[in-house]
């Protein structure tokens, strides 16, 4: 019954929004009753879907005061956000970095990552070369989460959006999708990036724990940093501590293998973000190998420039 | 040794701050004697974990208000898996750490779903920190010599998605009945973070 008249609100949402079209059609809302603490929108930065011209699509999160969602590695508790965005056969469709994340307690010492009041999330939309009869096309967002404030409620949406085919297309939400990039980290060592990394530390391969450092040379002075460990359902990541020198932050932390689990093979990604004097958070997405690598003799450690 | 002193002596040279952000909740280490505690069940009965002694222990943080944990419930997870080891000798204790919750709260849960194990009240949440519980559920298996044998998640399947989930208690349960090791001993636990009196 209910999974009815979803079907039906979404319909009715299909309507306004191909109504709407003949203006421009901007943003998607939530179809359906909104859940959870959360509510969804999706957003396109091109008024018109032109074959073969990939394009981008936001879905913003719009979170009730004092709740909170998660980052893709919740910390102590918590669950990770489940994000997806469909487009008919023949587009491809990838998710962008997920947004930078804040930290916070969720009791004592139980570590949390996520998001409050909003977090934009991007996609990249590649359509095919060719969209022969079609005349407009569907963008559906699906999201789960689990919102928490004192309890936690799981919760479910969706939104969609629909774009009219055709030979050009404007841009459009501009100001969304600049301040939504501000929020996304950037992979160390892409030119122009904000700081150069060095890391340091792995596991044995006989042993089950390492010390590791990442060192970040930022271009310019940061006020603070943060950072944030990705997902690692086999390791424990203790002993953590920041050091600020001036433009230089050391992380410094432990990984354990977990009793009877295995090394992960691919490299913990960590999310090292600094805080610039005016608030402005920059955040540096940095691959640490756990095992152990071989170095150049004059090289202590590697330097991703 | 002189050259971390010297780093030390020099802490102007160090602009900025540096912070230490240990987690305060550690649990004991899988090998370990696991703490000995006693609490009160939801009938006002003591349990005292060194009395159990000579039996495998399993110990499940528990807070009724935490989806987790009633996703759980509602498959009834905990109670088939209580069931089918208890004549295997294994002992199950809900450990209940939540602050605003109380012998009632526990009896009234243990009565909705006929649990067949008591919920013990550590409202205070020694216990739960003696432990390290982090969120509910967050599982223990203390073996029969009152060592920690196993410490994390109750099954591999965080969001209840996956269809089939892997039982990692009742996987070491089985291992620690046959006298073999525990393999995976340590998983990360996953849930609602246990809501400590403050």
């Amino acid at each position: 019954m209910h999974r009815l008249a979803s079907l039906v609100l979404m319909a009715v949402a299909g309507w306004f929004a191909s109504a709407a079209m003949n203006s421009i059609t901007l943003a998607g809302q939530s179809v359906g009753a909104p859940s959870g603490h959360v509510r969804l929108e999706i957003f396109a930065d091109v008024t018109a879907v032109v074959p073969g011209q990939p394009f981008s699509v936001g879905v913003r999160c719009r979170i009730d005061p004092d709740w909170h969602i998660y980052w893709k590695n919740p910390g102590e508790a918590g669950l990770a956000t489940d994000l997806r965005v469909t487009a008919p056969p023949g587009f491809a469709v990838a998710a962008e970095a997920w947004p930078i994340p804040e930290r916070f307690e969720q009791g004592p010492g139980i570590v949390g990552y996520g998001y409050t009041e909003e977090a934009v999330f991007l996609w990249r939309v590649t359509p095919p070369r060719t969209l022969r009869g079609v005349s407009r096309i569907r963008l559906i967002a699906d999201g789960r989460w689990l919102a928490c404030r004192k309890l936690c409620v799981p919760g479910q949406g969706q939104a969609a959006l629909t774009l009219g085919v055709g030979t050009t297309s404007k841009p459009a939400n501009g100001e969304l999708f600049k301040a939504a990039r501000r929020r996304l980290p950037v992979p160390a060592g892409e030119p122009g990036t904000a700081a150069r990394v060095r890391v340091e530390g792995s596991i044995p391969v006989s042993g089950s724990a390492g010390r590791f450092m990442v060192e970040l040379f930022w271009s310019k002075p940061m006020a603070r940093m943060e950072w944030f460990p990705g997902p690692a359902p086999t390791l424990e990541i203790t002993d953590e501590g920041v050091e600020t020198e001036f433009r230089t932050n050391r992380i410094r932390f432990s990984a354990r293998r977990l009793a009877g689990q295995p090394l992960p093979a691919a490299p913990l990604e960590i999310l090292a973000v600094g805080v610039d004097p005016s608030g402005q958070r920059i955040g540096v997405a940095v691959e640490v190998r756990l095992i152990p690598q071989p170095i150049k003799p004059e090289s202590k450690g590697r330097v991703l420039d | 040794m002189k050259t971390s002193f010297v780093k030390w002596i020099f802490p102007f040279l160090i602009i900025g701050s540096m912070a230490c952000l240990a987690a305060e909740a550690t649990s004991p280490a899988v090998g370990q004697p696991a703490p000995d505690f006693s609490l009160m069940d939801h009938h006002g009965r003591g349990v005292t974990l060194s009395a159990l002694k000579g039996k495998i222990v399993v110990l499940e943080w528990i807070n009724p208000d935490c989806p987790f944990v009633q996703r759980h419930y509602q498959a009834e997870t905990m109670k088939k898996l209580a069931e089918s080891y208890r004549d295997k000798g294994v002992v199950w204790l809900a450990v209940n750490s939540t602050h605003y919750m109380n012998a009632e709260n526990n009896r009234q849960w243990s009565e909705k779903y006929q649990l067949p194990y008591p919920i013990l009240d550590d409202r205070d949440g020694k216990v739960g920190r003696m432990y390290g519980a982090r969120p509910t559920p967050h599982m223990f298996i203390i073996d029969a010599k009152g060592l920690l044998a196993y410490t994390g998640a109750i099954d591999s399947d965080p969001s209840g998605s996956a269809g089939q989930a892997i039982s990692y208690v009742a996987q070491a349960l089985d291992l620690l009945l046959a006298n073999k090791g525990v393999s995976p001993a340590e998983t990360k636990p996953y849930g609602c973070s246990v809501k400590y009196a403050k």
